[in-house]
């Protein structure tokens, strides 16, 4: 069989391997593999668990405050304790303006120059163009698409392409025009400038962006921000937030989507939703996004989610042990080498009731479609008939994409409501007891899918500290059972027009929004030849 | 990674460590540094390598890294830096000297942490002053004690974060022992330029206009090319006149 490594895929956080079979030009199997161990569970061993959600954040700063409150909420969680609703909601905020922030930057900026050739706008009409933004989102910003032209030209006139520098530009795959590739190559600048004002709204109540640093375990300790004019600057970023996102984010999902519409390629089927952004003090019952499990692409029955049939494997990483739930969880590392048809990854393998679950938008807006939330149901099917696709559709790469650019814009609208919450005379941190000696749990939806903490506090410091991270869940390697992972299964049937240019790969992983850097190889052993592909 | 550093970074002409993970080696080398984590001139201590400078923080902040480019850009070298080769412009005072809350210190409304185990007495940056994120906000201004994330080891030596050192805490390395090698801070010369006697000779003979502006030097004088200094005062200032309404 031949085998095709890809080495190495940017664009995306981390350091992951990815190796795949190709016969008859088609991707016929695939092993997924996370090449960095930094030991953050080892290092949280001994240290308060006050102290905790500090060191956890630093997990991810493109995932920022994520780890953070999953962490606060597991302390939280040991000690019985539950926080002031200022609290809720500016927690609720910054999770929102996470999203607000990350998922355009991955459309745009990760995931764009997979569907969007660079170089072909370069041969494009600007007056054609702004005829096509015109009729695409008449209400968008005026965008010079003559200056957007004579700016790229002279970066790529200059020699030094920066991060275009390797793309498979040219390549058949690519199926926008010209004037289409030129629209957007100009919405990419003007996103790169747009993320700034998320990035802002988020320091107002987070201190600074990325690590926040206003949380505690408690609630949050920003209280003279929850005051009248930093509300107003707030309300008026995420006011320009969300224009950007009803008149450039979505509009363009859609579009793209509608020319790329045969490319249902990518899918998967088992889906998992811990559930978010609490709208109640109540927590665990009042999420405006619902928690729930889908099996085999049954979107109309949603299950409830046990937390106790979560376990992780590691017959297949770098680890010693057997499958363990997170609370009984170790990290006990054993690298022995990379071998696909042994060890070869240091993520472990999340199984659900020993399934492999894809966690993310999709899971996120399948749930929320399923369970007959208003916002995702009417845009959801805006999307699908915009696009011309059907609910079957939803599971592949465009339904990724579709579902991360209407998640954004249902958070943004609803925290605009959140904001009327809060109250600067109210109470935003209370200072619990934490006991010498318990156990918690802490969850949440990062914007990459479903996040977990577990502590087990002893002595009054942490004992044991495991974190189950949703690129685990996508991106892990097979189980004890042998059964791959999501990004493994997904990436079979994807064809590959030519192994030195994967592109169609990059499509796939790309969807999921890895926390994790890529190494692959590429070999295609028909040709004997060993291709090196430096991704961009 | 390592490979790659060891093959660029001897070739560089500088390098800019961002971040307290590549300055002092961050979280990955907090106790008990499970991977062996090193920052960079500890990595590569055995190469020769170009002027290395550190911008720490976590995260740093932007606007001393771009600073550092600016200051490289515009001089063609690396600003002045203190013995953690952090530069000066940036990570000059402490935090808590220029926090504004430094003396809000009533028990009952004060906003200054000191008394909550704020590490800003102890901590170089220039948080309180450049802010984050456009100049939105800060920890301290957002409630939150600083954890003195621009210092080396601060992630052993400043917990409990919202607490005081015990007496036995972990005192941050010397250079030596952080580096692992010897380091020289970056120092600058003063930039006042010594001139030849000669040509202060021929600067006291230059003639200046009544604007400041030097009309012709004995030096540069060619025969029949100018007229006398004299003419050209005279023409300045009627041309200035004539602008004044005059």
């Amino acid at each position: 069989m031949a085998r095709i490594t890809i080495d190495p895929i940017t664009r995306i956080e981390g350091h992951l391997k990815i190796e795949v079979e190709v016969t008859n030009g088609v991707v016929s199997d695939a092993w997924s593999s996370g090449t960095l161990f930094r030991g953050i569970e080892i290092i949280l061993k001994n240290r308060l668990p006050e102290d905790a959600w500090l060191f956890t954040q630093r997990a991810c700063g493109v995932c920022t405050y994520v780890h953070g409150v999953a962490s606060v909420r597991c302390v939280e969680n040991a000690a019985s304790v539950t926080i002031p609703d200022n609290a809720r909601i500016v927690r609720n905020l910054l999770m929102g303006g996470q999203y607000v922030h990350d998922h355009p930057i991955h459309f745009y900026h990760l995931h764009g120059p997979d569907w969007i050739d660079i170089v072909s706008a370069l041969s494009a009409d600007p007056a054609a163009t702004a005829t096509l933004a015109q009729t695409l989102s008449p209400n968008a910003p005026v965008i010079d698409f003559s200056a957007t032209k004579t700016r790229l030209q002279t970066f790529v006139s200059s020699g030094q392409l920066g991060p275009f520098a390797g793309g498979y530009w040219g390549h058949p795959a690519y199926l926008l025009t010209p004037e289409e590739n030129l629209l957007f190559a100009a919405h990419y600048l003007f996103a790169l400038r747009q993320q700034i004002k998320a990035a802002q709204m988020h320091a107002i109540f987070g201190a600074k962006n990325p690590h926040i640093q206003s949380l505690r375990v408690g609630g949050v300790t920003c209280k003279f921000d929850i005051v009248a004019d930093r509300i107003t600057l707030f309300r008026t970023l995420l006011t320009d937030m969300r224009n950007f996102i009803d008149t450039l984010y979505i509009p363009d999902v859609k579009y793209v989507a509608k020319k790329y519409a045969a490319w249902k390629y990518g899918g998967f089927g088992n889906y998992l939703c811990y559930g978010e952004f609490p709208l109640a003090s109540a927590e665990a019952t009042s999420n405006m996004l619902p928690a729930g499990t889908i099996m085999n692409k049954a979107v109309s029955t949603i299950n409830q989610v046990d937390m106790a049939q979560i376990s992780e494997h590691v017959a297949h990483s770098w680890y010693n042990g057997a499958s363990l739930a997170p609370a009984q969880g170790q990290t006990d590392p054993n690298y022995t080498g990379y071998d696909t048809t042994a060890r070869y990854s240091w993520l472990k393998a999340p199984r659900y009731n020993n399934q492999p679950m894809e966690v993310g938008p999709l899971a996120r807006m399948l749930v929320a479609y399923g369970k007959n939330v208003p916002a995702a149901v009417s845009l959801v099917n805006d999307v699908l008939q915009y696009a011309g696709l059907t609910a079957a559709d939803l599971h592949s790469v465009l339904g990724r994409v579709a579902a991360r650019a209407i998640e954004t814009k249902i958070i943004a609208d609803a925290m605009d409501t959140w904001l009327n919450g809060l109250d600067p005379a109210g109470v935003s941190l209370i200072t619990p007891t934490i006991p010498a000696s318990a156990m918690g749990m802490g969850t949440n939806e990062a914007p990459r899918g479903a996040l977990g903490h577990w502590i087990n506090i002893q002595n009054s410091k942490i004992g044991n500290y495991q974190m189950v991270v949703p690129s685990t869940w996508n991106l892990g390697p097979r189980d004890a059972n042998d059964v791959r992972g999501p990004v493994e299964q997904a990436l079979i049937g994807t064809p590959v027009a030519d192994p030195s240019k994967p592109i169609e790969i990059l499509r796939v992983v790309h969807s999921y929004d890895p926390c994790l850097a890529c190494a692959v190889h590429v070999i295609d052993p028909k040709r004997d030849k060993t291709y090196i592909v430096k991704a961009v | 990674m390592l490979s790659v550093a060891q093959e660029i970074c001897p070739k560089a002409k500088a390098i800019i460590a961002i971040g307290n993970c590549a300055s002092f080696g961050g979280i990955p080398a907090a106790i008990p540094n499970p991977t062996g984590a090193k920052n960079v001139i500890a990595a590569l201590k055995d190469l020769t390598l170009p002027p290395v400078i550190n911008v720490p923080g976590c995260p740093p902040n932007p606007v001393s890294f771009v600073g550092v480019i600016a200051n490289y850009l515009l001089k063609g070298t690396l600003p002045e830096t203190d013995q953690y080769l952090r530069p000066l412009f940036a990570y000059g005072s402490t935090v808590h000297s220029t926090c504004p809350f430094i003396l809000d210190t009533d028990p009952t409304t004060g906003r200054c942490l000191k008394p909550k185990g704020c590490k800003g007495p102890n901590t170089v940056n220039n948080c309180t002053t450049v802010k984050y994120n456009n100049a939105t906000n800060f920890p301290m201004n957002a409630g939150h004690v600083c954890i003195g994330c621009s210092d080396p080891t601060f992630w052993d030596m400043n917990t409990p974060f919202w607490g005081f050192l015990a007496a036995d805490t972990q005192l941050p390395p010397t250079p030596l022992e952080i580096f692992e090698k010897d380091v020289q801070p970056i120092a600058v010369k003063p930039s006042v330029r010594k001139m030849a006697p000669s040509l202060i000779q021929k600067r006291n003979e230059e003639v200046f206009d009544v604007l400041g502006r030097r009309v012709s030097s004995a030096a540069q004088r060619v025969p029949g090319r100018h007229k006398t200094p004299g003419m050209y005062i005279d023409k300045t200032q009627s041309r200035m006149r004539k602008i004044l309404g005059l």
